[in-house]
């Protein structure tokens, strides 16, 4: 159906997908903002890779203890960022993601600068699924991942991450308890971070301390702006665009970390808001047209 | 048995202090006026007894239990509320979805409980009611930021009340606003207080907390200086040298 080059290119905007709705649950619901998110999405990654290459564990195992494994210091880690806000804490994750990053680097059990190679795209019945089927389970997690990104958005605690977001004092005083939403919000979007990071390594066959470090938690959190933040539709689009233009043009390749900041500074100065955030112009624009072709209104 | 006793509360920031030895109790049904000059130690009053810092001698017991140290979601599931003395709804969030978060509070310690969808016909319902009583009838949809300041404070009381208290600490509700407005928001505050909710007041309004509270206690520098009615009140000679300074009046 596709050629094998077009299907690694939609498995790997597939796996920008997962990651930047994972980002989007700390960084646009909860109002986290994350400048280490590709920490989470390496753990993952060297989980699902050290099970399998050394512990023998299948690929369908190792992916569920990879996103484990990544909510579960997701959890641990949110504790130094309950404290800081804003600034302080995109330091903080900053400075998260370097140790993580640092420590796949400097410890021979992570492979050091070598990386961990061998690690075989997951197999079904004893075969393997091959591209075609990588690109099925991609989907299959991306709508995982909406159903519950849609159904915490109408739940109580969608709700307590609004309110978080908009005003913390504010929101302790309607009852919430900040600590635990907080570390709620770190440990879901870690959680799935690894897995997207399981399927990445499983994906590449091969993974190096470098895939994982603060510009690739850049170019996620870039996705997530670009598309806007907060919305489900936002970083799927910001992930599907992004994802695809270094594909599509030769010098976007090259210049790839170039063009993506400019990109992000020429967003926060027109459309802070993303290009499919509530307020941006596309999406007023929609909506007015709407309003126009049905004027009434309760 | 008083409804909040507050003993000998102390409260320094960086060696400046905020309250120094403060006791009072606020009476089960009552209106409750706390005055003073700017920097008398009001707020800093309300923000200990809703846990956002902790005093640093004192005690504080609603209903007879110690709260003082804990956490401000505990104090507001116990019965507390309170509004701003800035504003403060949640800017882009609708009007419903403002009076929800305070209605969650029964959710929040479960998280199974969390996990239900939260705005569900009855749940709606609920909060409307909330912002109707407050009068706040229409425009229910719309997101809070825009609200001209008077509706925000009916938004901010609305949500205070969907936590269902016993003890409403309002903090200067007429800052603000209109000689009218500021009218129409007592006469909400006095019926809510009919409809049993006892509430503490922080005024700069001097005649609007006369007319409205039996009770006042007046701070200055952090200092307890008078307590009593209001013609006591006016007459007392620490009240007026705090107010104007020495030898005015």
């Amino acid at each position: 159906m596709f050629s094998g080059y077009l299907t690694t290119v939609l498995i790997t905007i597939g796996i920008y997908v997962i990651l930047a709705l994972s980002l989007n649950m700390i960084t646009g619901y909860a109002g986290q903002i994350s400048l280490g998110h590709a920490a989470f999405m390496g753990i993952g990654a060297y989980t699902s890779a050290l099970l399998y290459t050394k512990a023998g564990f299948g690929f369908w195992p190792a992916f569920l203890c990879a996103g484990f494994v990544a909510g579960l210091v997701g959890a641990v880690l949110a504790i130094p960022c309950l404290r800081v806000r804003e600034d302080f804490l995109a330091i903080t994750t900053m400075g998260i993601n370097f140790v993580v990053e640092a420590t796949f680097l400097y410890v021979p059990f992570f492979g050091a600068g070598m990386g961990i190679g061998g690690i075989n795209p997951p197999s079904l019945f004893g075969q393997e699924i091959g591209k075609p089927g990588f690109l099925l389970l991609i989907l299959g997690v991306i709508l995982a991942v909406v159903g519950v990104d849609r159904w915490l958005a109408r739940s109580w605690i969608g709700l307590a991450w609004a309110a978080i977001r908009e005003d913390e004092e504010a929101a302790g005083a309607m009852g919430i308890d900040i600590v635990r939403f907080k570390v709620l919000a770190f440990t879901l979007g870690s959680a799935v971070a690894g897995l997207a990071g399981s399927l990445y390594a499983h994906f590449l066959t091969f993974i190096m301390p470098a895939n994982f470090g603060f510009g690739q938690s850049i170019v996620i959190l870039s996705m997530v702006v670009f598309g806007g933040i907060g919305t489900l539709r936002g970083p799927i689009l910001g992930a599907i665009v992004l994802g695809a233009l270094p594909e599509i043009s030769r010098p976007a390749m090259e210049y790839r970390t170039l063009l993506y900041g400019v990109l992000l500074l020429l967003l926060m100065r027109f459309q802070p808001e993303g290009i499919l955030g509530e307020g941006s112009l596309l999406i007023r624009g929609w909506k007015t047209r709407r309003r126009s072709a049905a004027p009434v209104e309760s | 048995m008083a409804l909040l006793q507050i003993e000998h509360l102390t409260k320094e920031f960086d060696g400046v202090t905020a309250l120094q030895d403060v006791s009072l109790e606020v009476r089960q049904g009552e209106i409750l006026g706390v005055i003073g000059p700017n920097g008398a130690g009001k707020t800093t009053l309300f923000n200990c007894v809703m846990g956002l810092f902790p005093p640093d001698r004192g005690t504080i017991r609603f209903r007879g239990e110690p709260i003082q140290g804990r956490k401000p979601h505990e104090i507001a599931r116990r019965g507390i509320a309170r509004t701003f003395q800035i504003v403060r709804p949640f800017p882009t969030l609708s009007l419903t979805d403002n009076v929800l978060v305070a209605h969650g509070h029964r959710y929040y310690p479960h998280i199974r409980a969390s996990t239900a969808a939260c705005r569900t016909r009855a749940n709606l319902d609920a909060a409307r009611g909330l912002l109707d009583r407050v009068g706040l009838t229409t425009g229910h949809t719309r997101p809070a930021g825009p609200l001209p300041l008077g509706l925000k404070k009916r938004l901010e009381i609305a949500r205070a009340l969907a936590l269902n208290p016993s003890l409403l600490l309002l903090d200067e509700p007429s800052g603000g606003l209109r000689h009218e407005e500021s009218q129409q928001l007592l006469e909400l505050i006095r019926r809510l207080n009919q409809d049993g909710i006892t509430v503490v007041l922080i005024e700069h309004n001097m005649p609007l907390v006369m007319g409205v509270c039996r009770r006042l206690v007046v701070l200055d520098h952090g200092v307890r200086i008078a307590e009593g009615d209001p013609a006591a009140i006016r007459r007392d000679p620490l009240v007026i040298e705090a107010y104007l300074g020495k030898g005015g009046g």
